[in-house]
């Protein structure tokens, strides 16, 4: 399979042998089969809105190849608020690197990068839109904690009417053989867009208010945050958020081998009461960024086949 | 029968007539053409018809607009047809159908989207369902799904 030269956008635009072919070589990066393939490669990451941590784990995934990096992290001082045009940023900078990595507040600006750099683009994050490299870090968790994702009931609980996070995993999920529970308030319930998609690919999916109803027959639970800007009232939010977080008293309501995961940062949807237990498998997922950041560099620069 | 009058008034000799455009879609369909400019353009309006209740058309003298060059029209009118003109006679008579993919004519409704915050970003949009009189696009960009109205026209 060759991923040399080509820009990852969207999900939409990945199909299932891809997904699973980098979660193939996730798994060889991690086991340290290509130490130092990104020596010689420089990545040009832009963040054109502050990201601290998915900044990070693409410029520590690049170093610890070997490989080097630059970049703009302060958005007040690049070109953004200079009414530079996006593509002639994307232009000039393609000249200097292998590969780019885009954040940036405008929904389709990596796209719209990709269109005209010379250079891979991978996206890491455009507005509420598409994320890739979360969402495979997501599926190559489940796949590592399980060994598989068909047969899996995987629960999505939170925010899922804004949740990027949510939308882009539950997209992924469908082109596996999974049921998929999306647990949330009714307010937040997912967009019609993403049910016509789920609907279309023939996944099973339901949809409910309760976790305790839901909650003894899940593999996975992922736990998006509810932010308070989406209620009106902030007594209406106490009274909602409350029953979708994890606490010692809702771990009894799910299977005993529940593994819980997390976009991170969190606020207060985890108790940190919740970290020590085996369910926990948060923090493991966030470092499988790097291994996965890895394997998306080496094969889009040609430096891993 | 009076229904042969109208027609009369502005036959033309060469040229492209698109019949059939759901009233008042007319002015609208001139603008997306992007056929102002082009010579003589008559334009009837309101007309009965028994396929459509009311209809436009639109003659546009000395001009032979390609297919895919009328497709597009099939956003705003979906029973629009197209007649080709020369010498006073038809001599092409066709459909129109729906495009996969609208370059440049709407606008995206997302004010986050790229397209309405970078000058140099046109727009893209690619057409996911197409009924009767409801047409759902998704923003190449911010891949939102929007349904086509006429406000979205630049
Ligand atoms: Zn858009």
């Amino acid at each position: 399979m060759n991923f040399k030269g080509k820009s990852i956008i969207s999900f939409r635009d990945l199909k299932k042998d891809e997904i699973e072919y980098i979660l193939k070589k996730t798994y060889e990066v991690k086991n340290n089969k290509y130490p130092d393939a990104l020596r010689g490669k420089t990545l040009a990451s832009l963040f054109f809105e502050p990201s601290t941590r998915t900044r990070l784990s693409f410029d520590s995934a690049i170093s610890l190849l070997g490989g080097k990096y630059f970049g703009i992290a302060d958005p007040s001082s690049s070109s953004i608020q200079k009414g530079e045009t996006l593509k002639d940023s994307i232009k000039t900078v393609c000249g200097y690197c292998d590969a780019i990595v885009i954040r940036h507040p405008y929904e389709g600006a990596a796209r719209a990068a990709s269109e005209v750099s010379s250079k891979p683009v991978i996206n890491a994050g455009d507005g509420a839109n598409q994320h890739p490299t979360q969402t495979l870090l997501d599926l190559y968790t489940i796949k590592e904690q399980f060994g598989k994702i068909d047969g899996l009931n995987i629960g999505l609980m939170g925010d899922l009417k804004y949740g990027r996070t949510a939308h882009s995993l539950s997209m992924a999920l469908s082109y596996y053989n999974v049921k998929i529970t999306l647990i949330s308030p009714k307010l937040l319930r997912i967009p019609i867009d993403f049910k016509n998609y789920l609907e279309g690919s023939g996944i099973k999916f339901v949809e409910t208010s309760s976790i305790e109803e839901v909650g003894q027959d899940l593999d996975v639970l992922y736990v998006t945050r509810i932010q308070k800007e989406r209620f009106g009232d902030l007594q209406e939010y106490e009274k909602v958020a409350g029953s979708y977080k994890i606490t010692e008293e809702t771990m009894g309501v799910l299977n005993p081998k529940v593994k819980i995961m997390h976009p991170l940062p969190r606020l207060d949807e985890i108790d940190p009461s919740i970290d020590k237990l085996e369910n926990a498998i948060y923090f493991e997922q966030a470092h499988n960024g790097i291994p996965v950041r890895q394997a998306i560099l080496g094969l889009v620069t040609g430096a891993i086949q | 029968m009076s229904e042969e009058r109208p027609y009369r008034v502005f036959k033309i000799q060469n040229g492209t007539v698109i019949d059939h455009i759901s009233s008042p879609m007319a002015l609208k369909i001139i603008d997306i053409l992007g056929i102002k400019e082009q010579g003589i353009i008559s334009i009837g309006m309101n007309f009965d018809s028994s396929k459509i209740g009311k209809k436009d058309i639109i003659k546009i003298e000395n001009v032979y607009l390609e297919k895919s060059h009328t497709d597009i029209i099939a956003l705003f009118s979906p029973n629009a047809s197209i007649n080709i003109i020369k010498d006073g006679a038809v001599v092409e008579k066709r459909k129109i159908d729906m495009p996969e993919v609208i370059n440049s004519i709407l606008r995206c409704p997302n004010p986050i989207c790229v397209t309405n915050n970078y000058r140099d970003c046109d727009t893209k949009f690619i057409v996911e369902r197409a009924d009767m009189n409801k047409t759902t696009v998704r923003c190449y960009y911010c891949e939102r799904e929007t349904v086509v109205t006429p406000d979205l026209i630049k």
